[in-house]
């Protein structure tokens, strides 16, 4: 069988010639598809970067970095690092501004006290004459009323002596306190010794055997 | 005339545009069937390829040979889509050595032969497209284009040895592919 079958010797320079020879029928579909996109290419040259041989670039960068570092001092740098890590911010959760609440409280006027004629208290040699003026003058006349009714009220009355609390209180008469409040409990209590010392005299009277004669005086 | 043709077009000339793509549609897919696995995929490799070599027009520098320059060009994006189809590249390369030494038989220097030149261009690219890609790519470098074993290596990143190999086995294979396409058997 296999003596049957011929081998081939394949002309290679034959076989070349046939297949550059080789021709394909033109394709107007295609041709136009690839005229449609060569149509919208550019064709600019780009801008190509000098190649740089890395050699010559990495000593030239480190000469440039050594020189800054003389210019800038080692110091500055330093401060620049050491000052860093203080101005970071760990996650600092910001909360919302709050705004001022601004309410507007609306004053309720003072009221002005209206110049009645009800109100007026008439002098009784003007009586006739004040009924007859304006409001403005009544009105005046109003507040010499009151002013004599606020003096009337404001007669100096002779306070009791200050309560050892209200001494405390009035920052004016520090002094005179001060001396009250010495003076007070010492009395007390040379009264207190006194009535000690008295009533221990008794009662040493009372434990003497002679003292039963003594007229006891119980300080009261 | 080709450096004029290329600068019209670089111009932004449409007739000169068209009047490229017509001369050169014939050569190149001629070449992209051989490099492909059927049509269809030879169809994709020249418009890609083609929309390279228009590409790479500004870095053309008025030489003589335009249409080698073109050609190199061409032949480059093709490998470069070859390539890119790892499942069908890479896949086939690998092959048991003793496999291998089976199957080598000395068909190009048998003595008797029969003249397979009468044969049809398209019988020679339909074998051509049965064999794996790295076969075909390096049969064709080699035999049709005749580039020289260190250029090759280069292009398919591949060593001078192993593409020695795989020329020897393409051959063998192309051989085959051949025999069963004229007699129907191996």
């Amino acid at each position: 069988m296999l003596d049957k079958i011929p081998t081939y010797r394949i002309d290679e320079s034959a076989l070349r010639s046939k297949l550059l020879n080789y021709k394909v029928e033109v394709n107007a579909t295609e041709c136009s598809a690839i005229e449609q996109e060569v149509a919208a290419m550019r064709f600019k040259k780009t801008i190509t970067l000098p190649k740089i041989n890395l050699r010559v670039l990495v000593p030239a960068l480190l000469i440039v970095a050594l020189t800054t570092v003389v210019c800038f001092n080692l110091d500055t740098i330093k401060d620049l690092f050491s000052a860093a890590p203080e101005t970071k911010i760990e996650n600092k959760v910001s909360l919302p501004v709050t705004q001022p609440v601004v309410t507007t409280q609306t004053v309720a006027a003072i009221p002005v006290p209206t110049p009645t004629l009800e109100n007026i208290i008439p002098a009784t040699d003007h009586a006739l004459l004040l009924k007859k003026q304006d409001s403005i003058l009544a009105a005046n006349k109003k507040a010499d009323s009151l002013k004599l009714a606020a003096a009337k009220k404001a007669i100096p009355v002779i306070a009791p002596p200050p309560s050892d609390s209200v001494a405390k209180n009035n920052t004016i008469s520090k002094q005179d306190t001060a001396v009250q409040k010495t003076d007070t409990p010492v009395k007390k209590k040379k009264k207190r010794r006194r009535r000690s010392a008295a009533l221990e005299d008794i009662k040493q009277s009372t434990l003497q055997e002679n003292s039963a004669d003594d007229d006891v005086v119980v300080p009261q | 005339m080709s450096q004029d043709l290329v600068q019209a077009c670089m111009q932004g000339d449409p007739s000169a545009r068209k009047q490229l793509i017509e001369q050169h549609y014939s050569p190149f897919m001629a070449m992209a069937r051989r490099y492909a696995k059927n049509n269809e995929q030879a169809d994709t490799f020249f418009h890609h390829a083609f929309i390279y070599v228009f590409k790479q027009f500004t870095e053309y520098k008025n030489e003589n040979d335009f249409d080698g320059w073109m050609k190199e060009n061409f032949l480059c994006s093709v490998v470069q889509q070859l390539k890119n189809c790892k499942a069908e590249y890479y896949v086939t390369t690998t092959t048991r050595i003793d496999e291998s030494k089976k199957e080598r038989t000395d068909l190009f220097h048998q003595a008797e032969l029969e003249n397979v030149n009468d044969l049809p261009a398209e019988d020679y690219i339909k074998a051509l497209q049965q064999l794996p890609a790295s076969f075909r790519t390096m049969y064709n470098m080699f035999v049709i284009e005749q580039y020289a074993f260190d250029r090759i290596s280069v292009m398919l990143e591949v060593s001078e040895s192993s593409a020695q190999n795989t020329l020897e086995r393409a051959k063998n294979q192309f051989a085959k592919n051949l025999q069963m396409h004229l007699h129907g058997y191996a």
